[in-house]
């Protein structure tokens, strides 16, 4: 096990316990956060799988937020709610990645899912019939899972419905890392020309990971909506995307860790600096830059490294030679 | 041997009475010397930063003052601010921080529409009062809960109380220009129905996107037949909208502005463009233009506002509805904890009852605005408002509109 994974481990452990051992207000901001990370964690799976830098997970994450309000005020129970969010966000994802997934060049794809989540913030702001506007729509009460009643809000359930799918996302990735499956993501995702080659079906499988990524964002903005018990059209604001950007750039692109540690470190840090300094997101910001300029790969790339240092010391060739993911390729 | 026992055991019961006795008054003493935590869930940073700012130097200035009188039942007063950053998700944040961490007693609410709807509730789950200064409708309409008392006028009784004076003084037919966002929408209704009552008409309404570059496309649709113009945009779309106006020939249209929106950038700076504007306002921007000019003045040197109603300080303008508002809910607060004889926050539910059953806020000190009270139903506050209007660079009061005439009906919210 590398550290990476390790650390990714023990970061999975810290958050399991979490609601356990804390107060209700760290279960209210970890839970707060746990959503975000859905963001960033879809972000990274949509760059890592299928090559495509999206900017509007948070409108995924938004549809997801707005679809199990919409289903709760319809009398619907959680896992409803749930479903519904993952579907409705998995179709958007499909729609716009017909379209996406046809664009070569990496910025046509930027400029055109940040374009997407500029519409979809219009219409939300427009439609307030619909969507409430800023003012948004509260979500009431509770709900059912199986016969379990689940008061919306913070509370050690919903916490634990948010952080377990996430858990075994990251879960999976780890163990389906090696197995041919994992192989051949990574190397449609790494190099679509010589898995063309190799005669994977490579546009397809970018369009299923990029309609999976808006399912999964859409299952965070379900649970934000649930912790938060409150949705708006703030929820659609690209600046939203531009944070799980920012998550998963500190955290590591490559690797499905990176989101996680993104997260962990960002959103606490923000949290604090919030509480001495009042422009935070100069702090945020000078952080990004800071960790382009000393660890590009992000932390999972820096603790990945078996020797501290020996990243500096390689040769362009050796670096020429390495796949987005900091190894050689496999594929 | 049994009489020497039983004075014993008398004895020794009221030595332990005296001690019991004795304890209890320390604990009331330290009880009474242990601050009341107000908390100030405010915009610092964000598109409402200059609104929120204003909140936070006038509630801080109230904390300060009440203090010097004695803080609320002699108890002294702890103010704890923190910053929405304008955003939902941070404001209910920011929120629990203060309902769980800080551990408020009290609230004095956003002014953010959306920050307020997503708080009410959570307040009230936690069984502490909240004082929005949002003005979106749905806190009260919807929302009303006995943990909710809001002193600030909403969207229907702004719209009530400029229809009349609209309809009586510059004519029956009127077109709006409204921000392509909640709020606008919220206010297009409002007036709609309002100018049906009051016997006129919203004939056309053109909504803006917010943040528009280039508002003439929208602007040319203006009917030039109409009575006057509605303007419920936000700041940044005024400053382009006003003289769009007025070089497309509206300059002499009679325009009114709406919920505040005038105190959302500088609008006298923008001179002769807005000369002659209307504006409806919770409160008169010159000292001299208040019901009392004296009691207003504290609030005003306090807040560090000049009798032009701008800041004594760099001649910035001032959210002036925020500043005084937030001013008046610690007077409200102190009014209520002193009348209801409240504790804790086990006893926010009576002080709820004391409130509504309090026929009249009175003019004072403390309500440099004027008085009213809080309806039962939702606690809801009636207001007096007032119709203002850009005369030589300054904003001087035209006319007064009795919170009375805004009363509208409304559900039995609140169930004590």
């Amino acid at each position: 096990m590398s550290v990476r994974t390790a650390l990714g481990v023990v970061a999975l452990l810290v958050l399991a316990v979490m609601p356990f051992v804390t107060g209700p207000y760290a279960v209210f901001v970890c839970a707060q956060m746990i959503t975000l990370i859905y963001i960033a964690a879809s972000l990274q799976m949509s760059f890592a799988y299928a090559r495509i830098l999206s900017f509007m997970q948070g409108t995924f994450f938004g549809l997801g937020s707005y679809v199990a309000c919409v289903t709760h005020g319809s009398g619907f129970t959680l896992p409803v709610m749930l479903l519904a969010a993952v579907a409705a966000s998995g179709v958007l994802g499909v729609v716009v990645g017909l379209v996406v997934t046809r664009m070569k060049a990496a910025h046509t794809a930027v400029i055109c899912t940040l374009l997407v989540a500029t519409i979809v913030l219009m219409c939300a702001n427009s439609f307030v019939g619909i969507t409430g506007g800023e003012d948004g729509l509260s979500l009431r009460g509770g709900s059912y899972m199986f016969g379990l009643a689940v008061a919306f809000g913070a509370n050690r359930i919903t916490y634990c419905f948010a952080f377990l799918p996430l858990a075994a996302y990251f879960i999976f990735v780890m163990l389906a890392e090696r197995t041919t499956f994992g192989v051949v993501m990574k190397a449609v995702g790494s190099n679509e020309v010589r898995a063309a080659q190799l005669g994977y079906q490579v546009w397809l499988r970018h369009l299923a990971v990029f309609a999976a990524a808006g399912g999964m964002a859409g299952y965070g903005g379900a649970m934000n909506a649930v912790v938060l018990e409150h949705v708006s059209s703030a929820l659609f604001d690209p600046n939203l995307s531009l944070t799980a950007v920012l998550w998963t750039a500190v955290g590591g692109l490559a690797h499905p860790f990176g989101a996680l540690f993104g997260g962990l470190l960002v959103f606490p840090l923000t949290e604090l600096a919030a509480r001495a300094f009042k422009y935070v997101d100069i702090v945020v910001g000078a952080l990004l830059i800071a960790a382009a300029l000393l660890f590009p790969q992000g932390i999972a790339g820096l603790v990945g490294e078996r020797r501290l240092g020996h990243f500096n010391r390689r040769s362009s060739k050796e670096m020429l030679a390495e796949g987005p993911e900091g190894r050689s390729q496999t594929a | 041997m049994s009489r020497r026992l039983m004075i014993n055991r008398r004895k020794a019961l009221q030595g332990l009475a005296a001690v019991a006795t004795a304890g209890s008054v320390r604990v009331a003493a330290a009880a009474s010397s242990e601050p009341i935590v107000i908390g100030l869930q405010t915009e610092l940073t964000g598109a409402l930063a200059h609104d929120g700012g204003w909140g936070k130097k006038a509630a801080e200035a109230a904390v300060a003052w009440q203090n010097e009188r004695g803080g609320f039942a002699g108890r002294p007063l702890k103010l704890v601010v923190v910053d929405t950053e304008t955003k939902v998700d941070v404001g209910i944040r920011r929120l629990q921080q203060l309902l769980q961490q800080e551990n408020c007693d009290f609230i004095i609410g956003s002014g953010h529409g959306g920050i307020g709807m997503a708080s009410v509730p959570l307040c009230r789950d936690a069984k502490v009062t909240y004082l929005p200064l949002a003005r979106t409708d749905g806190i009260t309409t919807e929302l009303g809960n006995p943990y909710s008392v809001r002193i600030v006028a909403n969207s229907t009784m702004g719209a009530s109380a400029a229809s009349k004076w609209m309809v009586d003084s510059l004519g029956k037919r009127w077109g709006m220009v409204l921000a392509d966002y909640a709020f606008g929408y919220s206010q297009r209704e409002a007036f709609t129905a309002s100018l049906a009552k009051a016997g006129g008409e919203l004939a056309q309404a053109i909504a803006l996107p917010v943040n528009t570059n280039d508002p003439l496309p929208y602007l040319l649709k203006l009917d030039r037949s109409l009575s006057g113009i509605v303007m419920a945009i936000l700041g940044p779309d005024s400053v382009r909208v006003y003289p769009a106006l007025r070089s497309l020939g509206f300059g002499k249209t009679p325009k009114i502005t709406v919920s505040c929106t005038q105190n959302l950038f500088d609008i006298v700076r923008l001179g002769s463009a807005v000369e002659g504007v209307y504006a409806l306002d919770e409160v008169p921007w010159e000292l001299d233009d208040y019901p009392n000019p004296a009691f207003s003045k504290t609030a005003f040197d306090r807040i560090g506002i000049g009798s032009n109603g701008r800041a004594k300080d760099g001649d910035d303008y001032v959210m002036l509805p925020n500043a005084i508002m937030a001013w008046e809910c610690t007077e409200l607060l102190r009014m209520a904890v002193e009348g209801a004889r409240w504790k804790t926050k086990a006893d926010n539910l009576s002080l709820s009852n004391w409130l509504v059953s309090n026929p009249d806020f009175a003019l004072s000190e403390g309500f440099p605005q004027g008085g009213f009270s809080v309806r039962a139903a939702d606690q809801q506050a009636f207001i007096d408002q007032y119709i203002l209007q850009i005369q030589g660079g300054r904003m001087k009061r035209v006319s007064k509109v009795a919170g009375a005439t805004t009363v509208y009906p409304s559900k039995d919210l609140v169930q004590r």
